[in-house]
This record gives C-alpha cells, structure tokens and sequence, in this order.
C-alpha cells in the first residue's frame, strides 16, 4: 500500500479480497445499547478472539469495522479496538501472522491516525471523515480550494494533508519510516485506568490513573444517546459546539475566559488588589480545579512547622526574581510588547526571554531613564537567527531551546510577509523571504552533543549560565538527568498547556504532558541520582495565581515562568489569531496600524508579578516557609482531594505524584546549590587569551603558535568572548589575532569566532568547526607533509558552519554531513561535502570545488551557492524545490573567481589553483544554485532601484 | 583512544563514577592459557575448541554459587564442558572507583568453557550461546535474592572477549589487571564510553555489548521489541531447532536501547546470517526514494522490510565477531565516525579525529563513513571490502526481486468486488455525532486540512481542561497524548529525504 489512509474502494477490496491466498475476516466492533461497561468489556473481548479465530482460519487480514453503527448498536473506540487486538495478538505471539486494517467513523484528525498507528493499526479507512468532507463541498465550504472539483479531490486531498501531518509527527519523533513508527507507542496515557492501559495500550506509562471501562462506557453511551435519541423530539438537528479551541459561553472549559481576563487586566492597570482577588480566586478555585491536575491538590498547613508570621517571609521583591517570562520571540509578537516585557523583567530584576529571533544590538544599551530592553535570556533555537557572539556575550543566561511546551519537536514558521526590514536584520535574513526554523539544533543529535553544545555556549559567555529547555513528558526526567549530566546550570521543564503564537492544533491538543507531571519526574530522577543541587529547575506552562507557583515550588521547581499569562495583562485577550498576524491588540502582530493599539505598560506586568508573590507569601507563611528555598520539593505539604473530582475523574489517583523521592547516601541537596564544574581552567583559550593581550588591550595584532589536539575543544570562543565584550559590534580589524595550529582540533573549533581573529590549521578537525561564526575567519588544510590528495579525503566533520552570521572558512578537503546549514552570512570554500549541504541557508556564499551528497540545498531560501560541477552530477544531488541551478554569468565572474583565488592563497589547493589556470572554460563548468524567494527578492530590489 | 574522548561520556554525581566504559578484542589465547595454567592449573586447548568469558556474579556467595551452577549446567545440557572459573584482578583502589560505581559492583569471574567433540566455529558459538541466554534467564527471573539481577554474562566466545564496567574511561586498564599484561595481544580491539540518557547506568549496561558498540538513540525501541516478541511465534531455525524457545525472550529486559540492538544482531548471526546481513536489516539505508539504486539491492531492502521494519534513530555503530569489524550509520548520517589509515595497513576509527597520535606522513586515507553506508574489514581476507561491493553481494545471494513478485500483492492488482461504501447524506448527521464529531472538528480540522494540505495551523496554546477532568463526554483517545522525547529522539528535518510512509 503506497499510503496508510484507504479509500473506501481499497477498503472494500481489502474487505472481501480473495487472491493468490490471501483472505480477510471483517470483525463488526460495536455493541448493543444499554449493555454498559459490560457490553464494552465483552465486546472487546469477542473482537480479540474473533481476530484470533480469523489467524487460526487462515486469514491474512482482519478488518475491524464500526460501520453497524445504529440506534441500537454503540461502537467500541477504534482506539480501544485497535490497541487491545494488536496486544492480544504480540501476547500470542500472532501479531505477525496477520495485517490489521480499520475501518473507523472514529479517527480523523492527523492525531488520531497517529495512534491507531502507534498502536499497531497497518492501514486506516476513516470514511465518515471522507463523508462529512463530501457533504461540506456539496455544501459549498470547500468552493474556495481550486484543487477540489470532485470526491475523489476530497480524498486525495485529506491523503496528502494527513500524510504530510504524519511525517511531520513521525519526524517529531527522530522515525523516519511509518514502518518504525507501527506499534512504537511513543504515548504517554494521562487519566486512563491501568484495566485500560494493561488491555489495550499495554506498556503504555499511565502514571495518575483515571478513567476505567465504567467511565468510557458511560462515555459511549452518552455520545450515542445524543446522536440516537429516545424520543425523536430530543433529536438535535445540527453539530454541537462545544467551544473546545475556542471558549463560548456554555463551552468547554477554557481557563483563559472572558471574566478571568477582564479581571486581570482591571487588577494590573487600576493596581485593584481587589479584582486581583477574584480573579486569583476565580482561576484557583474553578478554572484550575476544572481543568488541570494542580487543580486536584490542596495545601496541607503544619506538615512543615507551624504558621509563620508574614513579615518573616521572602520579601515580594525576592521572589519576583525568581519570575522570567516565556520565550517569545521579537517577530511572533510586536516589538512593543516584546520590549515592554523586557523593560518590566528588568525592573523586577526577574528575566525576560528574546525568543528565538535575535535581539536589536541597540536594547543592550540602557535608556535614559535607567530602564532597559535588554533581554536577560537569550535563547539557542534550532534556525540560530542572530545568534552572534555579541548575541550571547550580552546575556545572563544562554536558554537552548530543546522543545517547545506546545510544540514539541517543530520548527517555527515565519512567513515572507512578516519579514520586514527590521526582523531580518536582526535574524541576518532577507527581508520578504520567509524563515523556516529546522526541527532539529542540526548540532545536537545526541546527549554528548548537548554536552559539547552546553560547553560552547559556557565559552562564549563564561559568566552566563546555561539553561535547557525541556518539555514535560514522559522519560523526561530520565533526559534531565543527562542534561544535568552534561552540565546545564539550570532546567526548564514546559507543560503542554502553554504555548503562545502559531502551531499546529495537533500540537497544540495533543503533544507533551501537564507541568505537575513533569516537574515530579523530574526533581524525583534529580534526587535519586543525587543530581538535584546541581540546577536550578524552572517550570511554566498556564501558570497564573500564586496558588500555581506554591504548588509548583512544593512539588520541585524553584523558579517559574509565565507567557500567557504577562500578556493578557499587556493587552491580550486571547483572540487565537497570533498565526493570522490579525491580532487587534497589537500583541502578537507586525501590521503597523494594528501595533498602534498596543496599551500595554511595564507597570501592568511588574503589578500582576507582585500581585502574585503577594499572595504566595500568605500560603507559604500558612505552611510554615520562610523562603522558597524551603519549598521545593515538599509535595508532603499537599494533600490530593478526591472529592474534588467530577464523575469522570474519579478514578484519579495523583498519590504517586506526591510521594517523596528517597534521598541518597551522602545527598548534596534539593535545589541547584551547587554551581557546575565546566572545566573551563583546561581550555586552550586561557593560554590564547594570555598571549593576545597586547590586541586586547591595545589592539596590536598579534601571532601565535601552538599544537592542539581533539581534547582541546571549542578553540577560540572563549577568546572571541574576550573581543566582543571589549570592543562592541566592531570587534577587531581582521586578522588583529592570528592563531596557527599543527594536530586534530577537538569539536567546535571556531565556533561563534568573533571577527578579527583567524584560525588556521594544519592537520584536521572534527564536528562543528566554525559553528555561529561571527566575522571571524577559519582556514584549515591537511598536513604538508600528507601523502594523499587532499580533495579525496575528509578534513573537517560534520555540521560545520552551523548558523554562521560572518566571517570566512576555506577547508582544502571534504566536509562531512550538513555543511553551512542555516547559515546566514558566512562565506566558505570547500571540495567537497556530505549530504544535507547548504540545507536551510538564509545568507552568505559556500563555493563546493568537489562533489556534493544527496539532498543539497532543502529548504535554502538565501545567499547563493557556486558548485563546480564537471561531470553534470549535481542537479541528481540538489533538492530543487526552493532552488534554481543557473549557469555562472559574468556578473557572477569576479565574486567567485576572488573566493577560489584567496581559498589557494590561504590553503595552498591545487584544485582551486588548477581552476584558476584554465578560468575561461572551467567557468562554464560551475552551477550556481540560487533560491528562487531569494532570486524574487533580489530583482524586485533591482527594479526599485533602477526605477528610482 | 577512549582517554581522548573522555568528553563524550558521562559521569554521575562523582566524577570517579562513569556511566560505563569498556573494551573488546579478539580472544588473547596466549594470555589465557598461561593465567589459566598459573591460577588454576589448567590446561587450555588450542584457540577454537574453547571458550571464554567474563560473567558478572552476584556479590552473595551463595547466590554465586547457584548462578554458576545453573549455567554450568545449561552448558552441560548442550554437551559442552565447563573447564574453571577464575577470580578476575581488579583493583577499584588504583582505578579510583566512586562510590556508587562500588556500591553497583557484581563479584567478576572468567569462565571457561570446553568445546565437545567435532563443535568447532559457528556450532560451538550457537551452544555458547544458547546456554548463556537459557541460564540468564533463569537466574535473572530467580527473585529469591536480589543480587541475582547482577548475573551478566558479558561474551562467552572462542573468538572475542569484552571487559567493562560502570567506568570511566580512564579506569579500565587500571581497574582490570589482565588488561596491563604484555602477554594479552589482539589483532582488533574496540572500545566504548557510555552517555546514559534512557536508562540509567550500570554495570551490565556498559558497553561494548556482545557483538557491538552504539552511538546514538534507538528511537523506534518499544516498537522493535514488540515486534521481536510477536515475532517469537513465527520464527523457526534449523540451527535451533525446538531449542530456539530457551532464547526467549530474544530482547533482554531491563537492557539498554543498545543492549536490545545486541540481543537482535546476535540472535540474527546465531541463526545462520553474518553480522553485515543482519546489520543492513536492522539499519538499511535510505532505499525509498532513490531512483539511483540498483534494482537488486532496492529489492533486497523492500524484501527485508517486510521482515523487519528498522530500528530507527542517530546511529554509529560498531560491529564485530573477530572475524569481520565493520561499522555502519544511521540512514541520515547523524553521528560522525573518521578513520585513518596508515601505510603500514592499521586502521584507527573513532567519533573523532585525533584520539591516537599518528605521524601524518604514514597516513595515507583520511575517510569517514557515510550515512547508511557499510564499512568493513575482513581479518582472514586481509583486506577492507567496500560498501558497493558487501551490497552486490548479499543483493545477488538470494533472488529478492522475484520473491516480490511472487509474494507482493499490490493494493492496485485488487478489484473492488463489490460496490464500496459510498456516501449516505441522509444518515452523515447522527452517526457524526454518534463518533464525536462537532462544528470545531469541521471548520477547525477537517475543512482546513483538506484546503491546506497540511495540519492546520492555531495559536496561544490549549487552556482548556484536561479530558479526564472534563464533565464532558470524551473518546479515549483524548486521554493520551503523544510524548516525544526530545533528546532521546532528537527530530528530523521532514525535508529529508529517506522518510516512507509506505505501509506493509
């Protein structure tokens, strides 16, 4: 089957093949109404043995279908179904003896279709999905998509849609086959009984129980009673709407309703203590319990010491500097909010967060009135826009950013119209070019690259701790763990409930977990491991009231982030149009008449944030703390309230979440205590440091020389701290720091090089050489005294040039994997790379005088490559989808014939200097590789001009 | 080597407690028999018709002596001879083990084991084999004493041996005596430091594993072992024979991602396939979507995949059984492995450059491997075999591509027998509502996924209620979101190439 998602004709054939052997057994998965959890359970029952008897007769598919659906009969969730066969199945060690294909009016959203392959369906045929989307086109509402002219349009088009979302799912999860992702159960069930999880999902972690076959049945037949009612007169005649994307009275739950808000923004900006009490009150006492687990637990005064008096309690303005708000970037929301957080965070002394968009080198320099919109966290995201050393030189806390709370694994997306001339310049992009964040930090793979990654960015700003963001979900703890390991100072743990600016609903429904959890598995792994004094762990995720930051605190975190909630008090009032760039408060758009309605003030946010410490005091005096130090990690002060719970949730057990880790032997402590010990006394940039102090001082260049082998890793970063620190945006005058090197460089040599230094190697080096280079340059060559040709061998590894924004690299020799992804700015000459070249490049020039591996030039939509192409292999190599291969013109002459000329003056190459001897004809042999947005932009520009 | 990439491991909350580190090399035959002779007074036979290795035992003496007698026993039981146990030197002083690396320890011991008459080779490694997994299983399932989950049996081969702990790099040679004697040589030697991310350390857990060393994530892990279970009532071996069910289950509990990688490649070249077969099964390369590949080694892929579907993930991994060392990447490329080599024909590769010291005059290749692409060498050939040549060959072994059209039935060849299911408006409204459907669903989800073509966009997060703690009525699938782990399963560009979604 070429795709997962059957049409109803495959359906059927597949419903009754009868060819060269191969037969099916439809199994009918619906009960009769009224039977209840017993129905359910027998119901399911029969379909396991039913499909078992199919394989004992010889079938060689089993088809379960829901298609008996009727007044009288309720079907079993497909999920349920499907899950509970497949186990049944690998229990019998039969699951291989047979397909299992379902035929479900259940599943229909990408989400769905993930879990029923996740749990081991082979092939899906959601024909009510195929059926409503018909009867919407005779209804008109697909009119306006040109690709639909037909129900078979339909079809295909829901094929390509899901396919294309189940890619991008799978890719989520680092699988690249649909076969691999068959039956991996990459789920984590939360509020499912463990009768459930053992019968159908089997092996699945269900950690707070929940809803049992009672409940589900009871479920079932609610939504079949609604659809098939007693009495025709009860009969609704049109769709429910239930408000569950977006509130409407009578809706869903939704925390964030029109009381909660105006409340909020009424407490913020009139400072009413008195409306902050309500909505405090509001948000605690019912959205939160309604909605979240948190909502479930209650304080448990004296199991910590008595009361305390209030005025000996952490005074409001320390707590508030445990406070940071989310990671937004400059770009998602407008520049007046983003700087009005700022300006707030930094009076507070808390920390605001640039995002992933880079940061205006103008707010590092404080304003006249004292304030600042300097953004005290800069975030590492995986598209490195503007991630310079001047970047990461003007922070405290470098945050890398793993996942996304709301969109674990996902790139962002920012299209070509929200790039106007200031965001691009920040992000070192084109204006009117859209960005496309990787999924991936294309240089963390692994746990030892997060370690190196960790390394590189403690060089480039020593005084700055580093942070990673994780998300809450299962196995989290276990990856803190290792990211404690690898030396972060301090963790983020983001819930799924958070999440500001545009994402997939799949995301944004389905994907991570609620903070509690995370927060619990991770302080528990910490402990147990000893681990817990060496970071500071943050949590955020809808947190609101200082209700929320006293449950987070007892249950292990000890600072705490906020997004949505800082701006609502700015102004937002959850329109959910951030992807749509509509946003009529001016929060989270670029449209310049928009943004002029933006009201927001830092005294809103500064108010809201001591509001919120105001009423943390009282419950931490109440519990008997003094500070919060003393909180973290006492879940003994709560107390878990059944009877908190409605119908459903009666099931729910959050004991396993209050239960306190057993604390080793020798235990070092329960908050980050500690500081990390990042070895930075080993580096060879102490010694390079030393011997160009005469450029550091007075700007004298200086050369040195000196042997280095693989343990000496990130070369010249913590030097290029020392320049961009000293000498602002300018830097130095190039070559001001020359460093000639004999031996194997270690991991990341040159990494965020700052320009005026040059590095130059004689031997080899290994992954991410000349990552993030900022106007530094990097030559190396092999040994002279080599026997081998050097552009048949491998001189540097992979991922070099990463998020470059500047500089020069010349590397006589081949380059591994991914070279010059997402570079910005930086120019390189190379002969030869891996696969994946040039993948995401926004800017800059890469000259390739050798061959290139498979997949060239995805997703580049900037700067230009020349590739020197003699045997017409390349076009087979290029990903041509945002590209053009043009021929070299003579505009292009001088530009590439200056680059191969410096790469044989500073490398010696025979190949550029054999190129060079015979120039006329070996232009001709050259492929330029041009984006076409790019191409678009540049001759709109031209026009412009000349037309002016 | 390993002292030179320190880095790339991970230590616990002492820096003396690695998360584990090790060494294989080939079976250092002069060594044993001369400590053999001295320690126990035993006569070895010749290199071939004995085996050895190193077992982890419980630290309680008793429960020692009962792990030791039920695989003497299980060796017995397929005729082959235990020759002696010897205490293994080590000294954790010297090594300077922390803490929780001692509190972790098993007691170490060598065993040797005798070949029965005429049991040479691949017969003797099968029965090696076959009693190591039947006693594992029964010790490690013994619950009368804890210590029992210590029982590891690190390699019991003719052919290679592996000596690893939790440790750090630098301690291995300091910490195992018999690595420091000048008499122990090998003709290959492969070392591993381990970075523990989903599964903690230990000291079973180091690695190298039997046959293999990982770096990397096994993403696909729960999905390969319930396939490999549910595989378990269809596979048969003539090599096994009834015996074959003592090796279940085939994947060790409680193992690493890696560790169940092992028990697979291990079972696969037990029964008959070579490591490289075994190994371009499990971790084939990028063949959908390649146009360019020879139609063979396409068919040989798609064959092989409807036997096992990959174990999927950032992959370097090293193979070998003494014979062949080869090592193979992930389909994207994602973990680097280089290698020199030298005039004098050494080969050095490592996940850097630069971690032995080399004269740069003697080398005279600079390579690294390529993403799903084989590198081996082959000892008794003498020589490296490239990765076009190791493909042709097992492509042209077996006729793959008529096995295709023998066996593959296309979903196109099937005519609809009779009329399929269409479109009945007038019974869409209650059975919509019957299965959940709402206003959302449509204007939210379906409408814009069919005119997009993709999942459709939102904004500003979810802050509605967790389903369980809605009063509404909720299918189960609500009750379970999807859990990526980020570092564990570090994601792909979807723009790559290689990804299928074709389904078998």
């Amino acid at each position: 089957m070429p795709h997962p998602i059957l049409s109803n004709e495959e359906a059927a054939a597949l419903k009754h093949i009868d060819h060269r052997g191969w037969t099916s057994k439809v199994i009918d998965i619906t009960y009769e109404k009224g039977t209840g959890e017993a129905g359910l359970r027998g119901a399911l029952k029969r379909i396991c043995d039913e499909a078992m008897a199919a394989i004992d007769a010889g079938a060689s598919l089993v088809v379960l279908s829901d298609r008996a659906v009727s007044a009288e009969r309720i079907p079993v969730s497909t999920l349920l179904a499907t899950g509970a066969v497949h186990h049944h199945l690998i229990k019998a060690h039969a699951r291989t003896r047979i397909g299992l294909v379902v035929e479900t009016g259940e599943a229909r959203e990408v989400h769905h279709l993930c879990l029923l392959v996740g749990y081991g369906a082979d092939a899906i045929n959601p024909y009510l999905a195929f059926e409503a989307l018909w009867q919407a086109r005779q209804d008109g509402l697909l009119d306006d998509a040109p690709h639909i002219q037909s129900d078979d349009d339909v079809v295909a088009a829901y094929r390509k849609g899901t396919a294309k979302g189940l890619l991008k799912v799978m890719a989520k999860m680092g699988i690249s086959t649909l076969q691999s992702y068959k039956g991996a159960q990459i789920f984590e069930a939360v509020g499912l009984a463990s009768s459930v999880v053992d019968l159908c999902f089997s092996g699945t972690t269900s950690r707070i129980e929940g809803a049992d076959f009672a409940v589900l049945a009871e479920e079932m037949g609610r939504r079949h009673a609604l659809a098939y009612p007693e009495r025709e007169s009860q009969r609704i005649p049109v769709l429910n709407n239930p408000g569950e994307f977006h509130w409407r009275r009578g809706g869903d739950r939704h925390m964030w309703d029109p009381i909660a808000i105006a409340d909020l923004q009424v407490a913020v900006r009139s400072q009413s203590e008195d409306a902050y009490w309500r909505f405090s009150k509001y948000t605690n006492e019912v959205a939160t319990r309604e909605a979240t687990l948190r909502g479930l637990l209650q304080f448990k005064p004296g199991v910590a010491g008595p009361a305390v008096p209030l005025d000996e309690v952490e005074s409001e303005k320390d707590i508030v500097k445990r406070f940071a708000t989310g990671a937004m970037s400059y770009g998602s929301i407008s520049a007046e909010a983003h700087e009005t957080l700022a300006i707030a965070m930094n009076r507070l002394g808390g920390k605001s967060n640039t995002g992933e968009g880079g940061e205006d080198p103008a707010r590092w320099t404080p304003e006249p009135n004292g304030d600042s919109k300097r953004s005290a966290i800069k975030q590492v995201a995986s598209g490195r826009f503007g991630v310079t050393i001047q970047y990461l030189t003007n922070a405290d806390e470098l945050q890398i950013k793993i996942i996304q709370g709301a969109k674990p694994g996902e790139g962002g997306e920012l299209p070509g119209g929200k790039v106007d001339e200031i965001i691009a310049a920040v992000r070192h992009s084109t204006p009117g070019v859209g960005l496309i964040s990787p999924p991936p930090h294309h240089d963390i793979y692994s746990i030892e690259d997060m370690a190196q990654l960790i390394h590189d960015l403690k060089n480039a700003n020593p005084s700055a701790r580093i942070s990673v963001k994780l998300g809450a979900e299962i196995g989290c703890g276990t990856v803190a763990a290792g990211v404690t390991k690898a030396k972060a100072d301090h963790l983020v743990i983001a819930g799924h409930d958070g999440g500001t600016g545009a994402s997939p609903l799949t995301s944004i429904k389905h994907a991570g977990l609620p903070w509690e959890l995370g927060v619990v598995e991770t302080h528990h792994t910490l402990v147990m491991n000893n681990l817990r004094s060496r970071v500071v762990l943050q949590t955020d995720g809808q947190l609101k009231t200082g209700r929320d930051v006293a449950i987070a605190a007892l249950l292990g975190a000890e600072e705490f982030g906020f997004a949505t909630a800082p701006l609502v008090a700015l102004g937002c009032i959850m329109m959910r149009k951030c992807h749509l760039n509509t946003c009529p408060v001016g929060v989270a758009t670029q449209d310049p008449e928009l943004r002029k309605k933006f009201q927001g003030q830092p005294e809103h946010v500064v108010n809201y944030f001591f509001l919120i410490a105001k009423e943390l005091r009282q419950i931490m005096a109440e519990l008997g703390f003094r500070s919060i130090t003393e909180m973290v990690g006492r879940s003994d002060c709560l107390n878990f309230d059944q009877a908190l719970t409605q119908w459903k949730a009666k099931g729910i057990d959050l004991s396993a979440l209050l239960a306190r880790p057993e604390e080793p032997e020798g235990f070092l402590g329960r908050y980050g205590s500690d500081a990390q010990d990042h070895e930075l006394e080993k580096a060879l940039d102490k010694k390079l440091i030393a011997l160009a102090q005469p450029a550091l001082d007075q700007q004298v260049p200086v050369n040195i020389e000196l042997p280095v082998v693989n343990t000496n890793r990130v070369v010249g970063t913590m030097l290029s701290h020392e320049v961009a620190k000293r000498f602002g945006a300018d830097m130095l005058e190039e070559d001001t720091i020359t460093v000639r090197l004999t031996g194997s460089a270690g991991q990341s040599l040159g990494a965020f090089l700052a320009r005026g230094i040059t590095l130059e190697v004689e031997g080899d080096a290994n992954d991410f050489v000349g990552k993030g280079l900022s106007g530094g340059k990097v030559i190396v060559y092999p040994p002279k005294v080599s026997p081998f040709k050097a552009e048949e061998n491998i001189l540097v590894g992979n991922v070099c040039l990463y998020g470059a924004t500047s500089g020069e690299a010349y590397f006589r020799g081949i380059a591994a994997e991914r070279f010059c992804v997402r570079n910005s700015g930086a120019t390189a000459v190379v002969e030869g790379v891996g696969d994946h070249g040039l993948e995401y490049m926004t800017g800059g020039r890469a000259v390739i005088l050798g061959p290139t591996g498979r997949n060239c030039a995805a997703g580049m939509s900037g700067g230009i490559a020349y590739i020197w192409d003699p045997k017409g292999a390349f076009p087979g190599n290029c990903n041509q989808e945002m590209v053009d291969l043009d021929p070299v013109t003579t505009d292009d002459d001088a530009e590439l014939r200056s680059l191969i000329e410096k790469h044989q003056h500073y490398t010696g190459s025979t190949v550029a200097e054999a190129l060079l001897a015979r120039w006329e004809s070996a232009r001709s042999e050259f492929v330029k590789v041009m984006p076409r947005d790019y191409k678009r932009v540049l001759e709109a520009r031209a026009k412009a001009a000349s037309a002016a | 080597m390993n002292c030179c990439m320190d880095h790339r491991g991970g230590q616990g909350y002492e820096k003396n407690t690695g998360d584990g580190a090790g060494i294989l090399t080939g079976l250092p035959h002069r060594f044993l028999a001369a400590v053999a002779q001295e320690e126990l007074g035993l006569t070895l036979p010749e290199p071939g018709a004995y085996g050895a290795g190193l077992v982890f035992l419980p630290r309680e003496a008793k429960a020692a002596q009962k792990a030791r007698e039920t695989l003497e026993a299980c060796l017995r039981a397929g005729g082959q001879t235990p020759l002696g146990w010897r205490t293994v030197p080590t000294d954790a002083d010297t090594a300077d083990l922390g803490k929780a690396a001692r509190a972790a320890m098993p007691h170490i011991e060598m065993l040797f084991v005798g070949a029965s008459d005429g049991v040479r080779g691949d017969a003797f490694e099968r029965a090696l084999y076959l009693a190591r997994k039947h006693a594992t299983h029964q010790v490690r399932q013994d619950r009368s004493h804890e210590d029992n989950r210590l029982f590891y049996v690190c390699t019991l081969s003719s052919k290679v041996i592996v000596y690893k702990g939790m440790l750090t790099p630098a301690q291995v040679f300091p910490f195992y005596l018999d690595l420091q004697d000048e008499r122990y040589t090998s003709h290959l030697a492969m070392v591993h430091s381990r970075f523990s991310t989903n599964t903690f350390p230990s000291w079973d857990r180091a690695q190298p594993n039997r046959f293999m060393s990982h770096n990397g994530e096994i993403n696909t892990r729960r999905g390969n072992i319930n396939w490999m279970n549910a595989r378990e009532g269809v596979v048969a071996s003539e090599a096994f024979g009834d015996d074959i069910s003592k090796l279940f289950p085939i994947v060790e509990p409680d193992g690493s991602d890696s560790g169940a990688f092992d028990n697979v490649l291990e079972f696969m070249l037990m029964a008959g396939r070579t490591l490289q077969e075994a190994i371009l099964m499990m971790i084939p390369e990028a063949w959908q979507g390649h146009p360019a590949m020879p139609a063979d080694k396409r068919a040989m892929y798609e064959y092989f995949s409807c036997l096992m579907e990959p174990w999927d993930g950032p992959a370097s991994i090293a193979f070998t059984d003494g014979h062949y060392i080869g090592a193979v990447l992930d389909r994207n490329g994602l973990r680097p492995s280089r290698f020199y080599i030298t005039d004098d024909d050494k080969c050095i590769m490592a996940s850097e450059v630069g971690t032995v010291i080399v004269d740069p005059a003697r080398v005279v290749k600079k390579g690294r491997l390529q993403p799903g692409r084989m590198f081996l060498i082959d000892f008794e050939a003498g020589r490296m075999i490239p990765d076009e040549e190791i493909k042709s060959h097992f492509a042209a072994q077996l006729p793959y591509g008529d096995w295709l059209t023998e066996q593959r039935i296309d979903i196109a060849e099937l005519s609809p027998s009779t009329e399929p299911h269409g479109f009945e408006p007038e019974t869409l409204l209650p059975r919509m509502q019957a299965f959940g459907y709402t206003v959302e669903t449509m204007s939210f989800m379906l409408q814009p996924l069919v005119k997009e073509l993709r999942d459709p966009l939102g904004s500003m997060g979810n802050d509605s209620a967790l389903a369980v703690l809605s009063d509404r009525a909720k299918p189960p699938r609500n009750h379970g979101p999807p859990c990526p782990s980020p570092v564990g399963a570090p994601p792909h560009s979807v723009q790559r190439r290689g990804g299928g979604a074709e389904a078998h």
